[in-house]
């Protein structure tokens, strides 16, 4: 009995820290750039492929290697949608605009990713991760949901870093504040832009490769990565890193216990507390 | 109404009629599928386009019209065609406490939240034993087989309500109501100056909007006689409804007529040619994007200021 509580705690907590990794890079998107980016789900799967293709050309690859892999060739298209389209969406005084350009942007890559890998699903398996035990204190843990879990708490201190202790940060966070200031500063705006672009794309992958080694992707899993992202990022709140984990946590651990009690039920449950959340909220007047 | 709105909505009866015992079967489908898609963009253009609630759930709607339709009529005596005129009534009503509660989300949130609520729906349709489950429903009215070609009756009232929505939508934005609706489109903040109740009428126009979408949606499903949540909630009515208001030219009437031929006639062109639909797919975002990068309105704005500039010079 302890050991099913204590097994549905940490895969809860394991799970959650990899749902706070799948909001972080759309946090950083809608709090920096303003955008919705409604790619973000296909950025996660495009990250997840890129690493089991990796993977399929190079079966000995280490595991830092195939998330090197799926963070440069997701951060690189990041920049280049940044820069081909998103960014001139933004100039419009419509925020719709941008909005419905990553949308439209979502169906490209959904259909290229069925159109290139096929609409199978894909697991990965590096190194026998998955199969690999630790025991710590008479409690027997699977090594591969710790390590997620450790790359997830990794990416957020070297996102909090990032943001709050560097020079780049700095700008970032000016253009976020202030962009004509921030201009007038001196700062190139697009510049930053594309970097905050690309690493919301690179941080989506980080979270596709955990997601893959987890349980499997199809080109069609954009769509669920994208609404449980929203929703850590509403229930989280945009711009704090600890609301995001926090939020992940609560939807982590609500879809661990649901799979247990419904393994039929999907998504529904998760779907459903962020629902009540959301109304408990908006009878408060809590939102806005 | 206007002389010519009138003459339009007696030209549609006759069409009507010719549509649905002119033309043969395989066209009939494809004029049901896009009429049934030009009425969802137009709601879904009423909501986004002058109510300012972009939303990426409109496929709540559709399922929902389906499946209340099917229910009901499967499990009653009440004829089919009586169950179709009930049932927008029913999913616009049961629309009013959930916008009261989504109309807290703003924008971006709103839009999402909305996706969220068509994802709930689906996953709960999925696991209800009595509304099939995984497994969808067969129309299957009062028990007994679907007798005759339904296609050709819903032919006939998608054609003329597709081109009664249009002159009932001219008439509505000329009534108070409806000129709030434009001040709301062009300035929101003004027009609750001018004494707009802007949170009653996005209400309203919600309820609409779902009542709409839910007669276009039951209607297409009872030509298949089948659904099922993995088609009745998918994400491509939203996706196929946002293209064509995004393509035709949002906030305007004519935008969606336009952009549902376009997207009909590119579809069938490239499958013609052997194009899969993943292919036809990713045209179709390329062109949303660049339509929304040189021309944000979409086409049909662009082309009334082409079309107008000699006037004005003159």
């Amino acid at each position: 009995m302890i050991a099913t509580l204590a097994d549905i705690l940490f895969q809860g907590l394991t799970l959650g820290g990899l749902y706070g990794m799948i909001g972080a890079g759309l946090a950083l998107s809608y709090g920096i750039l303003k955008v919705v980016q409604l790619a973000h789900g296909e950025f996660i799967t495009l990250g997840a492929f890129l690493a089991v293709g990796a993977v399929a050309l190079v079966p000995w690859l280490p595991l830092p290697a195939a998330l090197a892999a799926a963070f440069v060739g997701c951060a690189a298209l990041g920049v280049v949608t940044q820069a081909a389209a998103v960014e001139r969406a933004m100039s419009f005084r419509d925020p719709v605009v941008p909005m419905l350009v990553t949308f439209g942007l979502s169906i490209i890559l959904r259909n290229g990713l069925v159109e290139t890998v096929g609409a199978d699903l894909r697991g990965l398996d590096i190194g026998g991760l998955a199969q690999a035990n630790v025991t710590i204190a008479g409690l027997t843990l699977g090594l591969l949901p710790l390590v997620s879990l450790g790359i997830a708490l990794v990416a957020f201190a070297g996102l909090g870093l990032l943001v709050f202790r560097t020079r780049l940060g700095r700008e970032i966070r000016a253009v976020s504040d202030r962009p004509d200031i921030a201009a007038l500063m001196g700062i190139r705006v697009t510049h930053v832009h594309l970097i905050v672009a690309g690493l919301s794309a690179g941080l989506a992958a980080i979270a596709g490769v955990l997601l893959a080694m987890r349980a499997s992707v199809s080109p069609f899993s954009g769509i669920g990565h994208l609404l449980i992202a929203f929703e850590v990022v509403v229930l989280g709140g945009l711009g704090s890193i600890k609301g995001v984990l926090l939020a992940g946590l609560l939807l982590g651990m609500t879809q661990v216990i649901s799979a247990r009690i419904d393994p039929n039920a999907g998504l529904l449950y998760v779907h459903l507390v962020f629902f009540a959340a959301l109304v408990w909220r908006a009878l408060r007047g809590g939102l806005r | 109404m206007r002389r010519f709105e009138l003459a339009a909505l007696c030209l549609a009866v006759p069409a009507a009629f010719a549509a649905a015992w002119g033309i043969d079967p395989g066209l009939q489908f494809l004029l049901v599928e896009a009429l049934v898609l030009f009425l969802m963009a137009q709601m879904w253009n009423l909501a986004a386009g002058y109510a300012g609630q972009v939303s990426f759930g409109q496929q709540l709607f559709v399922g929902a019209g389906a499946y209340a339709l099917f229910a009901i009529a499967n499990a009653t005596a009440v004829p089919v065609w009586v169950v179709l005129a009930v049932v927008p009534v029913l999913v616009g009503l049961a629309a009013i406490p959930l916008g009261m509660v989504m109309f807290h989300l703003k924008h971006a949130y709103f839009a999402i939240g909305m996706w969220v609520v068509a994802e709930i729906a689906q996953q709960l349709v999925l696991i209800t034993p009595w509304l099939g489950g995984t497994g969808g429903l067969t129309l299957r009215p009062n028990g007994e087989p679907m007798q005759g070609f339904p296609e050709q009756l819903v032919l006939g009232l998608a054609l003329f309500g597709s081109v009664a929505l249009v002159v009932g939508l001219r008439v509505f934005l000329r009534t108070p109501m409806g000129l709030a609706t434009l001040a709301m489109r062009d300035n929101p903040a003004a027009a609750e100056g001018a004494g707009v109740d802007i949170r009653r009428l996005h209400l309203i126009l919600f309820a609409l909007t779902a009542a709409g979408t839910a007669l276009a949606g039951a209607m297409y499903y009872t030509t298949t006689l089948y659904t099922s949540p993995l088609d009745a909630f998918q994400v491509n009515w939203i996706v196929a409804t946002m293209f064509i208001v995004v393509i035709g030219g949002i906030g305007t009437l004519t935008g969606p007529a336009i952009g549902t031929v376009l997207m009909i006639t590119l579809r069938e062109v490239m499958t013609a040619y052997g194009f899969s639909g993943d292919q036809y797919w990713i045209v179709m975002g390329l062109i949303s994007i660049v339509t929304l990068l040189f021309l944000p309105r979409g086409l049909w704005p662009a082309l009334q200021a082409v079309l107008s500039r000699p006037r004005a010079t003159t």
